[in-house]
């Protein structure tokens, strides 16, 4: 489950799951919606596109990871709601994500890493990240 | 943490020694209501987090639209000594280098009836930044003229604007030390068909009415008279901006250990000032600098086409003011880095880097207020170089999150209530436009009040809307 958290001047995603990887997974979810936020119902995949990033630790892994949805979405102009994550390490991750077409008002600058958090809290995984809306 | 320590009518600090990892005061210009406002949200640890970082000079000063970003805070002045291991932060600019406000005057009332229209077709033609294809396309060789050159060539050879224009823009439309090689591919392919339009957030633009004039003299040096219609346009540097903050915050946080820094926020990832990675930074933010002054340039192109189109008349550049950027600046005898996150430089008549027309006045400041309310023009006064680095405010500051202003402001709702008071709007989307609702922003008459009682600029005209366009 994902949900986003009060930021004064920005947008924290605020992502819960099982797995650091259900993370990765929560937050293209949450970046499609909040940059089609007409809704991407019944619009159709298309091809999907292959991600391989590697970072110093898993916190800046997310960054990247949010980063990099965010220029997939800006050059292409498409929402990237799913992803599989294929693996996933403390500083790597190779993952496809699905396009699918919607209208995008590409309002998400970039995630930051002010106050990023992932970590594990009482058996679920929690991450933190301020995007810049 | 707190708390603030009174040092005059409208100033306040917290004291250096109020963390052990404070180099200088935290700084905040400010009335009552506004400090007490600030003291219950987080910029102010924000403030106090700047206040760390190697090299600053004098203080780390907020001005009383603050509010909470990452990293730095919204309405943060900072300024760096090369010469005392300073830094430069990409963070410390933000992700919309150069967003900025530029003043257009009709030099004349426009009809009521012709309000709506003039609007209408603003929002036909002016690309708010929905889908790919909504500016300019440029090519490669172009694209990096743009980047390297700004406005200069904007106007010379893409024919956007008149010489003139030049004149009264800051810095000329150019920063110096642009280099578009230090711009990555993916920034390049962000901005490629970005030029020339508004993008979404609280990007807009607005057709206002001059409201009243408090400063006679200055109002006329600008020939702002009361009455008389201007439009106001807020934008940056698009998809460029934010690929070039996203690139060197990510390259700078990778070399923090190296270089010896520890820091109490990642997002103030930053760079000796003496460091080739410092150095780049500075070239690429300049290029992307170019790119949101040329940006304005061509909206403004489009803006004079429309109203030319509907017999509306001629638009004048009044000013073109950046409030993301980083700039080399004297002070004391040194040049300082000076960082400027959501504030605005705010030069006096003293200065000779403001147009030679506005020197007996001081230069002209934009402060747009939230949608639906007033806005001011304000002009930059002499003491600002000794109490903030030569800067003012920015805005009004925002004071509610973007989903407790949803939550409290039906979108649809606003939008009959601004229409009702005879105020135009074309936004494509009602979400956006509750994000933006006026409670979610200080008072900018307040705002105003506390940067003229703070001596660092002087309000000389109100503005209120009569028609907006939004991203």
């Amino acid at each position: 489950v994902a949900a986003d958290r009060e930021h004064v001047g920005e947008l924290e995603f605020v992502l819960t799951g099982d797995s650091a990887a259900a993370l990765f997974t929560e937050a293209a979810r949450l970046l499609a919606e909040e940059e089609a936020p007409d809704g991407l119902a019944g619009a159709p995949p298309e091809e999907p596109v292959e991600i391989d990033l590697a970072a110093p630790d898993l916190a800046a892994l997310l960054v990247d990871w949010i980063n990099e949805l965010v220029y997939l979405t800006e050059t292409t102009d498409r929402a990237y709601p799913q992803a599989e994550i294929l693996s996933l390490t403390d500083g790597t991750i190779q993952a496809r994500v699905t396009p699918v077409r919607a209208t995008v008002r590409h309002a998400v600058k970039a995630a930051t890493l002010h106050g990023v958090r992932v970590g594990e809290e009482g058996g679920r995984w929690i991450g933190r990240v301020v995007v810049d809306v | 943490m707190s708390r603030l320590e009174r040092r005059g009518d409208v100033v306040w600090e917290l004291p250096a020694a109020t963390r052990e990892d404070m180099r200088v005061p935290a700084r905040v210009f400010g009335d009552e209501d506004i400090v007490a406002e600030i003291e219950r949200g987080q910029s102010l640890e924000q403030l106090a987090n700047v206040a760390t970082l190697p090299g600053i000079v004098d203080a780390a000063i907020a001005m009383p639209d603050m509010h909470q970003g990452y990293g730095f805070p919204v309405g943060a002045v900072a300024a760096f000594d090369p010469g005392a291991g300073g830094v430069v932060s990409p963070g410390g600019v933000g992700y919309d280098i150069n967003c900025g406000v530029r003043l257009l005057a009709l030099d004349a009332a426009l009809p009521p009836e012709r309000v709506e229209p003039f609007v209408h077709e603003l929002s036909r033609s002016v690309p708010v930044g929905t889908g790919r294809g909504s500016g300019l396309a440029l090519t490669g060789a172009t694209l990096d003229r743009v980047l390297a050159e700004g406005c200069p060539y904007v106007v010379s050879e893409l024919g956007a604007g008149v010489p003139d224009d030049l004149a009264v823009i800051e810095s000329g439309g150019r920063l110096p030390g642009a280099d578009p090689a230090k711009v990555s591919t993916r920034a390049r392919e962000r901005g490629r068909d970005q030029l020339g339009s508004l993008g979404s957030g609280n990007h807009f633009l607005e057709v206002q009415r001059i409201d009243t004039v408090e400063d006679e003299p200055a109002a006329s040096v600008y020939g702002l008279r009361r009455g008389e219609t201007v439009v106001l346009v807020h934008s940056g540097s698009r998809g460029v901006g934010h690929q070039i903050c996203t690139d060197y915050v990510r390259l700078m946080d990778r070399h923090l250990v190296e270089w010896g820094l520890r820091l109490p926020d990642r997002q103030l990832s930053c760079a000796p000032l003496d460091t080739p990675q410092a150095g780049d930074y500075l070239a690429a933010m300049a290029a992307a600098a170019n790119f949101a002054w040329s940006n304005r340039q061509v909206m403004t192109h489009t803006i004079r086409t429309v109203a030319r189109r509907l017999g509306a008349g001629d638009l004048r550049v009044v000013y073109d003011v950046a409030h993301n950027i980083v700039k080399w600046e004297e002070y004391g005898g040194r040049s300082l880095a000076v960082h400027r996150k959501g504030a605005t430089r705010a030069f006096g008549p003293a200065s000779a880097d403001i147009p030679d027309r506005y020197r007996r006045v001081g230069q002209p400041v934009f402060v747009p207020g939230s949608m639906g309310t007033s806005s001011w023009v304000l002009a930059g006064n002499d003491a600002s170089a000794e109490r903030s680095f030569g800067s003012t405010c920015h805005g009004a500051g925002r004071a509610l999150s973007r989903g407790e202003a949803k939550r409290r402001v039906q979108g649809a709702e606003l939008r009959r209530e601004l229409e009702a008071r005879g105020i135009t709007v074309r936004c494509p989307s009602n979400a956006g436009l509750a994000e933006e609702a006026p409670i979610a922003y200080k008072d900018a008459d307040r705002v105003v009040r506390a940067v003229e009682d703070a001596g660092i600029a002087r309000r000389v005209a109100r503005l209120v809307p009569l028609g907006v366009l939004k991203g």
